[in-house]
């Protein structure tokens, strides 16, 4: 950390970034295109479908084998098609930052296994190592090469998260830890299987470090699943047109979608974009805030993206360069890659980074990183997407409606427990629930309620009935947020959700991670509100179960008796108790533009479908009615003009101002 | 084709005027050369975010006072342009420069 | 003489078609009248009467059997026209239906909306918010009651909803009712005390499966769909009955069987979307005939390509289905579609100078450029045109001309932009059309552990058998079968009549290896004495039904997969058990590779199913015994230059009027032979001939 600059980028000392041209041993031949391939423009077409259906069902194998709730239901994972230089052509509508990361393990594999031990054809190579290219440990990459008569064709690549990598705590989440070796172990790349032939001794290595041994092994053979699915369908595909005209398409597929990108950066102004998010605790007592912070210029049709501003790594709150770069590209895939089907690869090509090392954001080793998943991630996403939105909103239309405000936070996946289930089994949860997500707002119209998160696109929640299955508990509700101050502007974020839980069919389960945010993370756009405060509530010792033997559900939290435990953002573990209730949600995202220019009928129709009080209305909105309860059109407007004056006539300069 | 103006969101734009370029917000209020921070021309308010509205104290309060909820308000019309959590302290984040 | 009815409304045709007692088949088909069903359905009967030279009224008066498939509920559902629908459900729930588990925005549309949130939203409330209530009562996963049933807040909420809110119908959707449906029964008992008119649908009923989002969806378009489709099946049944007809009139399910109208409308969700079955049912009715037992039946129409597979004789089945975004729990027959048909809109691929095709169609309107109807971009079906595969002249049967000039401009206007010819470009078209029905095939065969090749395909539907020479190639299929000839497009019709009484009896339950088996026997000899009853109480002799077990197992904790499986007859004891068990496993690891199900993890069965079937008598079809080799001059209708779209050469292609063609003709190609609603392209090097029932093969 003395003189970081000294650091080499190899993905030991500090997160591996890919030189340009990779080093690659001459032992290993790689098929490459040549320019002379003409591909007519309908073969091309057939054979583009193909490939993205290829990878489609690569991914729906993973979803369908797989039984880690996180996987199957939240699409917690990645598939990809990489070029044989590791580049993604595609990758599929799942959780978007897990993408460049398989590339990046791919190049790894190239610049340091090629020539020893090789790279042969059947080969499966096993990553979890958050400096050669993962999120965090417990999301470990495969990466297989497709070989066509002895030269390397392409990689099919996934990406799942694994409910139990081992490390100090269920889970795998290790809030506590400050140096990677009190963190679940990391695997380098390695060769799960070898020539087509399973290794089981490798794969035994890394069930061995698990509480959940045949969970995981499960997702793992779901995950080798997909990955044969998909070489074998390649190969067929290779051997129906030959290897020129595939390789040409998918090469001409990378370049369509480079030419789309740089098509949209000429609709964008140059200039310099700026998102900063604010965290806090590194480790549980510290009692510090810290920033993420993102820019991105913009210069001709390339984007340059740095993270500087931000603090420097500490605790258990860092990423490694994998992150920082996943992070930012997810939400440039939405904003300047909609309608490139996941064929992402040219995209990445017009986005340079040049990060700022020893950062929370880019870590260098050994920092340790496995919460990044729950808390590093979802906030370097946030941040990279305040920086493009606000860039996209400065573009010329129609894109600039593509702009959408910040999503999730801190609060993905809400919380991770476990415990001895009704069925007397042991069990590591992390609720789902709260994946319903929520779309925020954009320049041109509200978010959509309830309407997923858009970094990870194919994203579900779980039902009530599956996680009563599954876990001891019992939901007493779950409902949509209200409209409220949370997400307010002129167009308003898509609502959150809450949901409230006692223990049911146990005496107590343990929660690692929960989210009590102290402050609100989210950040507002073009004057819009700010997004909720994710909370974590928990009451002790309450009536609950006398409510309930009198035949009444409880349905508001604050209105129960008991005890209110006092928690903090990544507090120590809470141990849940019978008679408890707790509470957990997924907060509004951001607002767009000032409240007080929102149309008031769309105010209105939120009041008429009850999801905004009279009072929130008049506060919020500056909405006025009239006594038969109609929008009183003047009055509002009249309201609105006072509330104007009176922000100029009580508020003094403030003698703060930006740094230059 | 020169751009004679950027627009930035619905209620800001960024444009010449006799030769200078400047901020300027919906009702004709410069906020700003374009080479300035246009948050610098605009009065602000900074309050605790608990003040935000419903659901938005924590228990920790001693966490919550180290961040404030900052609102960036046109001197003239009263828009709000712009909203920031920030710690207590940290300059305004020069957020939006696009040139032109 | 008798008749067997099937008729198949709701589309833009109702199709029908009749088998007399000596086994002839007729077939006729009139627009669906939208306003009263029943007209189009009486125009439909008349041309059908005419077709076998005899009056409406000897037709109905001699009809034996009758029975209907329709969209109509699904038109009522798409077009929302249905009831107002009231939700009753677990207090703390009743946003679950809005909140649509957070992915209602893109449930069931093109993945490649997935990354363009800002293309998409949720779709319009089944049931808007104001129209939902919650009660107190909570049952746990294991069916123990925690809160009982607070019988005052149901009446409460009734009366609101009725009276308050004018509701007409109600779904009740409780918290594991699937479990233990007593609560949900005791509010219907309430319902129906307090307010006799208002109809209710109970979850435990519709969708007695584990997951209550899709429950309450399924029990909501239940109630939403209830009364109108009563009135409809009332309504024909009334139409007939005045006719002279005088047996109960019988209606096509979801789950490949018949029921007779008061059976049905138990649940009348399962007559939602038969018109897709009946297709399957005809194929696999006539697979069994001519001894075909995997078939991959597919139906190409103007706007979507609809794929069934039947495997040993059976259609697959399947628990879920999506409409309008909404996604149910509800046991049918499979059948996936993409957009993918005649009317696919073909453009030039931004930035990369390349041609797309679809998934936007034209539709009936505007349509394609050649129907004169204001299109302006170029279709499937002007490819077809350009190529010369569709004569502009004799379009269905000559009644609608075509305008091939307009096709032509359109497609040198696409083709010139990369470079491509008209035909080219037209030929192009066809291939990547061809290549995305091949690609749905191949999908729901390879990824189920099927072979195509092992596969006949069947090719129905207004644009299938004109493209199946085609993608059946792609695919390497044993031969294509356009059944029926000429009855292509009356497929889902003949299906209808020809199906049998059939029931489920499904409780999800679940049994962790190893099954605790008295409780396993237990509920299988329930559900068997419950199927056994209910065929018995329609009427049918013991010896006429015919019950079959069925299990879905995964590996504990797959909660989006399982393999259904077949089970054996008799008690189960520990032998019995090993076997299912192994059999799972060996399946599993046959399809996902060997080791991909771990011993250590656990399997369970989580839910038994019986299919009790009733086989209605009827005559064996007709077989054309006389076999012609000499085609008749009258199928002769010259020969046209066709431009065959894979090696764009223009080819001298002999046409033929199917009306015309006999058992035992041989057609080879490169050949067209056109029939009143479809046509079949015959390639290069393949020939078709004609079968004994009537059926065009194809050999590839």
């Amino acid at each position: 950390m003395e003189e970081p600059e000294k650091l080499v980028c190899d993905g030991i000392a500090r997160g591996y970034v890919p030189p340009e041209v990779l080093s690659i041993s001459p032992r290993l031949r790689l098929y490459s295109s040549s320019s002379a391939t003409e591909v007519d423009p309908i073969t091309y077409e057939v054979i583009r479908n193909t490939l993205l259906n290829i990878n489609l069902e690569h991914g729906q194998t993973i979803q369908k084998l797989s039984i880690s709730p996180i996987t199957m239901i939240v699409r917690d994972f990645q598939c990809a098609i990489l070029t044989e230089v590791g580049d993604v052509m595609c990758l599929g509508p799942y959780l978007l930052y897990l993408g460049n990361m398989l590339a990046l393990i791919t190049k790894w594999i190239l610049e340091n296994r090629s020539d020893e031990p090789g790279i042969q054809d059947g080969d499966v190579f096993l990553c979890n190592d958050p400096y050669v290219g993962t999120s965090h440990q417990q999301d470990t990459g495969l990466t297989s090469p497709v070989f066509w008569e002895g030269e390397l064709f392409c990689w099919v690549a996934n990406s799942v998260h694994y409910s139990d990598v081992g490390g100090p705590v269920p889970g795998s989440f290790c809030l506590a830890s400050e140096d990677i070796r009190q963190d679940p172990p990391c695997f380098p790349p390695m060769k799960l299987a070898e020539a087509g032939k399973l290794r089981v001794d490798v794969e035994q290595l890394f069930l061995r470090q698990s509480r959940l041994p045949s969970t995981v092994d499960m997702d793992l053979h779901a995950a080798i699943a997909g990955l044969n699915l998909a070489r074998e369908r390649i190969i067929k595909l290779i051997q129906r047109y030959g290897p020129e005209i595939v390789k040409a398409v998918i090469d001409e597929v990378m370049d369509a979608g480079e030419r789309a990108v740089v098509e949209k950066l000429q609709m964008i102004p140059d200039g310099r974009w700026s998102e900063r998010v604010y965290t806090e605790v590194s480790v549980p007592g510290d009692r510090g805030i810290y920033v993420s912070q993102i820019n991105i210029v913009k210069e001709g049709e390339y984007l340059y993206v740095d993270n500087e501003g931000t603090s420097p790594q500490v605790g258990a709150i860092n990423n490694t360069y994998a992150g920082l770069a996943g992070g930012v590209l997810a939400p440039l895939t939405i904003m300047l890659g909609y309608d490139l089907a996941g064929t992402s690869g040219g995209l990445y090509r017009r986005v340079k980074f040049r990060p700022v090392f020893g950062t929370i954001t880019c870590a260098d080793f050994p920092a340790p990183i496995s919460t990044a998943g729950v808390y590093n991630m979802p906030m370097v996403v946030a941040t990279a997407t305040g920086a493009v939105a606000k860039m996209i909103a400065c573009a010329d239309s129609p894109l600039r409606e593509k702009a959408i405000g910040m999503a999730d936070v801190h609060a993905y996946g809400g919380w991770i427990f476990n415990g001895i289930n009704q069925h007397g089994q042991f069990f590591v949860g992390m609720s789902a629930g709260m994946a319903t997500g929520a779309l925020p707002a954009s320049p041109v119209r509200d978010g959509v309620d309830t309407g997923g998160l858009f970094w990870v696109p194919g994203m579900e929640a779980s039902n009530v009935e599956e996680n009563e299955m599954a876990w001891p508990v019992l939901t007493l509700y779950r409902r949509e947020n209200a409209a409220g101050a949370a997400g307010a502007g002129k167009f308003r974020s898509g609502l959150g959700a809450e949901e409230a839980w006692i223990l049911h069919g146990t005496e107590q389960m343990d929660v690692h991670v929960y989210m009590d945010e102290s402050f609100v993370k989210n950040q507002g756009m073009m004057g819009g509100n700010p997004g909720g405060r994710a909370f974590f509530k928990v009451k002790r010792s309450t009536d609950v179960n006398q409510m309930l033997a009198n035949g009444s559900i409880p349905q508001n939290y604050d209105e129960l008796k008991g005890e209110e435990e006092k928690t903090f953002f990544k507090g120590p573990p809470i141990v849940l108790k019978r008679g408890d209730i707790w509470c957990t949600n997924l907060p509004n995202f951001a607002g767009f533009g000032d409240p007080l220019r929102r149309d008031p009928e769309l105010v209105a129709k939120d009041l008429a479908d009850g999801k905004l009080t009279v009072h929130e209305a008049q506060i919020v909105y500056g909405l006025v009615l009239a006594t038969d309860g109609s929008v009183d059109v003047d009055g509002t407007s009249a309201y609105r003009e006072s509330r104007y004056l009176k922000r100029l006539g009580t508020i003094a300069k403030s003698p703060l101002k930006s740094s230059s | 084709m020169e751009r004679q103006q950027v627009l930035i969101g619905d209620n800001l734009r960024l444009a010449r005027v006799e030769g200078a370029i400047y901020f300027i917000c919906a009702c004709g209020q410069t906020l700003g050369s374009g080479d300035e921070n246009f948050k610098d021309y605009c009065l602000v308010e900074e309050s605790a975010t608990a003040s935000i509205g419903a659901g938005y104290k924590a228990s920790d309060q001693g966490m919550a006072d180290q961040v404030c909820f900052r609102e960036f308000f046109c001197p003239s019309c009263g828009l709000r342009q712009a909203t920031e959590i920030a710690r207590v302290g940290d300059p305004y984040l020069s957020d939006i420069q696009p040139r032109l | 003489m008798g008749y067997y009815i099937g008729l198949d409304g709701g589309g833009t045709f109702t199709d029908c078609v009749a088998m007399d007692s000596d086994g002839q088949i007729r077939f006729a088909k009139a627009p669906t009248t939208t306003e009263n069903f029943s007209d189009g359905m009486f125009d439909a009967l008349t041309a059908l009467a005419e077709e076998w030279g005899i009056t409406l009224s000897d037709l109905i008066t001699s009809t034996e059997r009758f029975s209907l498939g329709t969209t109509v509920g699904t038109n009522l559902l798409v077009e929302r026209k249905g009831a107002r629908t009231g939700l009753l459900t677990t207090a703390g729930h009743g946003d679950a239906i809005l909140m649509m588990r957070g992915s209602g925005r893109i449930t069931g549309l093109d993945p490649e909306l997935y990354y363009h949130p800002q293309a998409t939203d949720k779709p319009e409330p089944l049931v808007p918010k104001n129209l939902i209530r919650e009660v107190n009562e909570r049952v746990d996963c294991e069916g123990e009651v925690v809160v009982p049933l607070n019988m005052q807040e149901v009446e409460d909420a009734v009366r609101s909803l009725v009276e308050d809110q004018g509701v007409e119908a109600i779904a009740v959707s409780f918290l594991w009712s699937f479990r233990r449906p007593d609560h949900e029964l005791e509010a219907m008992r309430i319902i129906n005390r307090i307010a006799p008119n208002v109809y209710v649908s109970c979850s435990h009923k519709v969708a007695p499966r584990m997951g209550e989002y899709e429950r309450t969806v399924a029990t909501v378009i239940n109630s939403y769909v209830a009364q109108k489709t009563a009135i409809y099946f009332a309504g024909a049944a009334e139409r007939l009955k005045e006719a002279g007809f005088n047996h109960p009139l019988l209606v096509m399910q979801v789950t490949g069987g018949i029921l007779p109208v008061k059976a049905a409308l138990e649940v009348p969700l399962t007559s939602l979307g038969s018109g897709p079955v009946g297709g399957l049912m005809g194929s696999a009715a006539l697979a069994n005939q001519l001894g075909h037992s995997n078939v991959i039946a597919t139906d190409m129409g103007g706007t979507s390509f609809e794929v069934g597979l039947i495997v040993d004789g059976e259609p697959l089945v399947s628990d879920e289905n999506v409409v309008s975004q909404y996604r149910y729990k509800q046991l049918q027959l499979q059948t996936t579609s993409i957009a993918c048909g005649g009317g696919s809109v073909a453009y030039l691929a931004p930035y990369s100078r390349s041609i797309r095709v679809g998934p936007q169609s034209a539709g009936a309107n505007p349509g394609p450029v050649c129907y004169r109807r204001g299109g302006t971009e170029p279709t499937v079906t002007d490819a077809d045109v350009v190529l010369g595969l569709i004569s502009a002249d004799t379009f269905l049967g000559g009644k609608m001309p075509l305008d091939r000039d307009a096709a032509v401009r359109a497609m040198e206007n696409l083709g010139r932009q990369v470079g491509l010819s008209a035909e080219e470009a037209a030929a192009g078209i066809l291939k990547i059309n061809n290549a995305k029905a091949a690609e749905l095939i191949r999908q729901q065969t390879v990824i189920r552990g099927y072979d195509p090749r092992d596969f006949m395909l069947f090719a129905y539907g207004g644009a299938g058998p004109l493209h199946a020479f085609a993608y059946a190639s792609e695919l390497g299929v044993k031969g294509v079968v356009i059944p029926l000839g000429n009855g292509a497009s009356t497929l889902s019709a003949y299906g209808s009549a020809s199906s049998n009484l059939v029931r489920f009896f499904e409780k999800e339950q679940l049994f962790r290896y190893p099954f605790p088996l008295e409780e396993l026997n237990g509920l299988i000899n329930k559900l068997e004495a419950e199927a056994h009853g209910a065929l018995t109480e329609m009427g049918r002799a013991p010896e006429d039904i015919s019950l079959e077990r069925f299990a879905q197992m995964r590996y504990s904790g797959q909660w989006l997969h399982s393999l259904l499986r077949k089970l054996p007859g008799g008690v189960y004891g520990q032998a019995e058990m090993g076997q299912i068990v192994d059999e799972f496993k060996a399946t599993y690891d046959a399809l996902y590779g060997s080791g991909a199900g771990r011993v250590s993890q656990g399997v369970e069965l989580f839910s038994v199913r019986i299919r009790a079937t009733a086989y209605l008598r009827r005559p064996e079809q007709a077989f054309h015994i006389k076999k012609e080799s000499r085609i008749d001059e009258a199928a002769r209708l010259g020969h046209r230059t066709i431009v065959w779209p894979d090696d764009i050469e223009k080819v001298s292609s002999e046409v033929f009027d199917g009306r015309y063609l006999r058992f035992g003709n041989r057609v080879t190609g490169p050949a067209v032979v056109e029939l009143p609603h479809t046509s079949v392209a015959v390639g290069k090097g393949q020939t078709l001939s004609c079968d004994v029932l009537g059926n065009m093969v194809l050999d590839l």
